[in-house]
C-alpha cells in the first residue's frame, strides 16, 4: 500500500470512529424524553469537562524536571487573569500564546 | 408576513449572524492557528493538501488530527489506529448529553450538528443563552459552520504556506489551551455553583495520578459524571442560589458583572 493511500485510510478510520463517538449520545438519548438526571448532567457536565480539558492540554508537562512546567503554568495563569480583567477571549488568547512562545525560546 | 402571530419572536438575521460570529471569533482565531500547525505538520511529513482538506472536513478534531500525524508517519497498523482514535476522542461521548433536543431543531442539519461538535464548539454552546433578537437555531448552525470552515482553512493555510514561512512556530498550539482557560473563567463567573468545577478538577487530578497522562481522560470524565450524579441534589440546590457555603456570596458580584457584559 502506498504511503499516500495508507494516509487516506487512516484519515477515513479516524473520521468514522470520531463520527460514531459523537453520534453515540444522540443514538442513546435522541428518541426519548430526557430523564431528569440526563437533563441535569447536560447542564452541569460542561463545568467539569472544561477543567478536565485544561488538565488534558497540560498533561505533557513534567513537574519533576526543569522547568517544572513553568512556562505553561505562568501562561495559563496569565490567560485566566487577562480573561477575568478584560472579559474578551481574543486578546487573552493572543497575548498568552505570544508570551508562551517567547518564554519557551528565551527564558526556559 | 400575513399570518404573523404575536408570540412568535422577531429575529434579526444580520444580528443573529453578528452574534454567531462574535461568539465564534475566539474559536475561529484559535482554529486557524492550531489548524495551521496541523497543516504544517502534514506538509513536513510529506502529505498533500488533499489529505489536510479531508482530515479537516471529515475528522474535525484537533487533538486526534495532531496525534494522528506521527502515527501516520510511523505507519501504525490500521487496526491500532481504530483503537487509538477511539481512546483519543472518547471524551466526545459525553458532549452530546443534553444536546439532543437543541440539535433536533436543526431539521436536515441535525446530523451535521452532531458531527460538527468538537471541544470548542461544545464550549460556546454550553456557555451561553442567546439574546431575544437572535434566532437560536440559525445561530447554532452558523456558529458550527464558521468554526468548521475556519478549522479547514487553517489546515489548508498551513499546508500551502508551510514552505514559505520559515519562522519557528513551535508553541503556537498553546492557543487551544488558552481558549479552554478562557472558557473555564467564563463558566466560573456564570455558574451559580462551582461544584461542577471542583468535581472536574478533583477527577482530573485523581485520574491523572492513577492512570497517567496518556489515559486519564476517559476515567476522569466518567468519574466527573458519577460524582455529579451523586451530588445531584446538592448541586441543584446550589445552582438555584440557596447555597451559602463556599463563599458563594462573594462571587455574586463577579456574576452580576458578567451578566451585565452580556
Amino acid at each position: 500500500m502506498s504511503d499516500s493511500i495508507y494516509a487516506f485510510c487512516v484519515i477515513g478510520i479516524c473520521s468514522v470512529v470520531t463520527i460514531i463517538i459523537r453520534a453515540l449520545p444522540f443514538l442513546v438519548f435522541g428518541n426519548k424524553k430526557l430523564p431528569d438526571t440526563v437533563d441535569y448532567l447536560g447542564k452541569m457536565l460542561p463545568g467539569a469537562i472544561m477543567i478536565v480539558l485544561v488538565v488534558y492540554c497540560l498533561r505533557g508537562i513534567s513537574l519533576t524536571s526543569a522547568p517544572y512546567g513553568a512556562p505553561e503554568l505562568i501562561c495559563v495563569a496569565l490567560c485566566a487573569f487577562l480573561q477575568l480583567a478584560l472579559k474578551n477571549s481574543i486578546p487573552s488568547i493572543a497575548i498568552s500564546t505570544a508570551v508562551y512562545m517567547i518564554l519557551i525560546r528565551t527564558v526556559f | 408576513m400575513d399570518n404573523k402571530t404575536v408570540e412568535k419572536p422577531v429575529y434579526s438575521m444580520p444580528r443573529t449572524f453578528l452574534y454567531a460570529f462574535g461568539q465564534s471569533s475566539p474559536i475561529i482565531f484559535s482554529y486557524i492557528v492550531v489548524g495551521f500547525a496541523f497543516g504544517i505538520m502534514m506538509q513536513e511529513a510529506g502529505y498533500t493538501p488533499l489529505h489536510v482538506l479531508l482530515s479537516g472536513l471529515f475528522i474535525y478534531s484537533g487533538s486526534l488530527q495532531i496525534a494522528m500525524v506521527p502515527l501516520i508517519v510511523a505507519h501504525t497498523p490500521l487496526l491500532v489506529m481504530i483503537f487509538a482514535s477511539f481512546i483519543i476522542n472518547s471524551r466526545y461521548m459525553f458532549y452530546g448529553i443534553g444536546y439532543t433536543e437543541r440539535f433536533k431543531k436543526q431539521g436536515v442539519f441535525y446530523p451535521y450538528m452532531i458531527f460538527a461538535f468538537p471541544d470548542e464548539v461544545y464550549c460556546v454552546f454550553s456557555a451561553n443563552s442567546y439574546p431575544s433578537y437572535v434566532d437560536p437555531v440559525k445561530c447554532d448552525l452558523m456558529t458550527a459552520v464558521m468554526c468548521h470552515m475556519s478549522w479547514v482553512s487553517g489546515g489548508l493555510l498551513g499546508v500551502f504556506l508551510g514552505d514559505v514561512i520559515t519562522f519557528d512556530m513551535s508553541g503556537i498550539d498553546f492557543a487551544a489551551t488558552c481558549l479552554f482557560v478562557c472558557i473555564c473563567v467564563n463558566q466560573w463567573m456564570e455558574f451559580k455553583s462551582h461544584i461542577p468545577m471542583y468535581i472536574g478538577l478533583l477527577s482530573a487530578f485523581v485520574c491523572l495520578i492513577i492512570f497517567g497522562s496518556d489515559n486519564f481522560m476517559l476515567p476522569a470524565l466518567s468519574l466527573s459524571l458519577v460524582l455529579l450524579v451523586i451530588m445531584k441534589e446538592r448541586t441543584k440546590r446550589a445552582m438555584a442560589g440557596n447555597d451559602t457555603e463556599e463563599g458563594i456570596q462573594s462571587e455574586d458580584g463577579a456574576e452580576e458583572e458578567s451578566n451585565n457584559e452580556r
